[in-house]
C-alpha cells in the first residue's frame, strides 16, 4: 500500500518537475533571460508559484571601506527604519561576517527593490550592492497533496 | 540627511556601535541544485526531501521556507546559532545526501546599527 503511494508520489513529482522544467524552457525561449520572467510566466505548472517576497543580500563593494561608510551609517540606519515603517522591509539582519546586511522585503518586483535600496546613502555612494533573489511559497509542498490512500 | 544636522551625533554613536556585539540568531541557507541534480535525478527523491523538510519545520529548526521563483532552488531561514549547526541539519536532507543540492550558509544576527538610534531620548 505505502509502496504504491510512494510510486504515485514519485510519478506526480516527476510530472510536476518536468512540467516546471518545460515551462521554464518555453518562458526562457519567449522572453530571453530576463530577470522578471517568473512574474510574466503563466501559471502553467504545479511547481509554479507567485513571487511573494524578495531576499536582498547587501554586500559592501571594494569602495565600501569603514572610513567611507562610517560617516553615512547614521543616515543609512534611519533610511532602513523608514523603509521598514513603510512596510517594504519585512525582516532585517546583519551578516555576522560584517560584510553587509540581509533584508526580507515585501516587494515582488526586483526593479522596485533595487530602486528603493539604491536611494540609501550607501547605495548612492556606491558602497553597497544588493543581490536580489525572488521568493515564492515552498512549491514542492504540493507533493504532499496527493490523495491519501483509502 | 535632514535628521542628522548635528555632525557630532554619529561621532558619539560610533564607539557605542563598536561595543554592540550581536549574537548569531539565524542562518540563511540558500539551496541550489548541483550539476548532478537533473530533473530526472531529483524527481524520485523529491517526496522524501519534502517530508524531511517538513519534519525539520515541525521540529522548529527550519523556521521559514521559500522556493526561488527564478531558477530551481530554495531559501530557508534556519534557527541555528552557527553555520556548522545548520550544515549538519541540511546535509542530512535526501537531496544533500545524494549530492544534488548545495547550501550557501550565511550567519545572521540582529541589525546592530539600530543601536545608533537608542542613545538618550531628546530633551523636550
Amino acid at each position: 500500500m505505502s509502496r504504491d503511494l510512494n510510486n504515485l508520489a514519485v510519478r506526480a513529482a516527476r510530472l510536476t518537475w518536468l512540467a516546471c522544467f518545460g515551462a521554464l524552457v518555453v518562458v526562457l525561449a519567449v522572453n530571453g533571460p530576463d530577470s522578471s520572467f517568473a512574474q510574466s510566466a503563466p501559471p502553467s505548472s504545479r511547481l509554479d508559484v507567485p513571487t511573494i517576497k524578495l531576499l536582498a543580500i547587501g554586500t559592501f563593494t571594494a569602495k565600501g571601506t569603514p572610513d567611507q561608510w562610517k560617516p553615512l551609517l547614521a543616515s543609512e540606519v534611519r533610511d532602513t527604519v523608514r523603509l521598514y515603517l513603510a512596510g517594504k522591509i519585512d525582516q532585517w539582519y546583519l551578516k555576522q561576517d560584517q560584510s553587509g546586511v540581509v533584508f526580507m522585503m515585501n516587494v515582488t518586483d526586483p526593479k522596485e527593490a533595487r530602486e528603493l535600496l539604491g536611494r540609501f546613502p550607501f547605495g548612492q555612494a556606491g558602497l553597497m550592492e544588493f543581490e536580489i533573489i525572488p521568493l515564492g511559497p515552498i512549491a514542492p509542498l504540493r507533493v504532499l497533496l496527493t490523495e491519501p490512500a483509502k | 540627511m535632514p535628521d542628522n544636522k548635528n555632525p557630532r551625533v554619529h561621532a558619539e554613536m560610533l564607539p557605542a556601535l563598536a561595543a554592540v556585539v550581536v549574537p548569531t540568531t539565524k542562518i540563511l541557507a540558500i539551496g541550489s541544485v548541483t550539476a548532478k541534480g537533473t530533473p530526472e535525478a531529483i524527481a524520485p527523491v523529491l517526496p522524501h526531501e519534502v517530508r524531511a523538510t517538513v519534519r525539520n519545520h515541525l521540529a522548529g529548526k527550519i523556521e521559514q521556507w521559500f522556493f526561488q521563483t527564478e531558477g530551481y532552488g530554495v531559501v530557508f531561514i534556519v534557527n541555528a546559532t552557527s553555520t556548522e549547526e545548520a550544515h549538519e541539519l541540511l546535509e542530512k536532507l535526501p537531496l544533500g545526501v545524494a549530492g544534488m543540492m548545495e547550501f550557501e550558509l550565511i550567519a545572521l544576527g540582529p541589525l546592530a546599527p539600530l543601536s545608533m538610534l537608542i542613545g538618550e531620548p531628546p530633551r523636550s
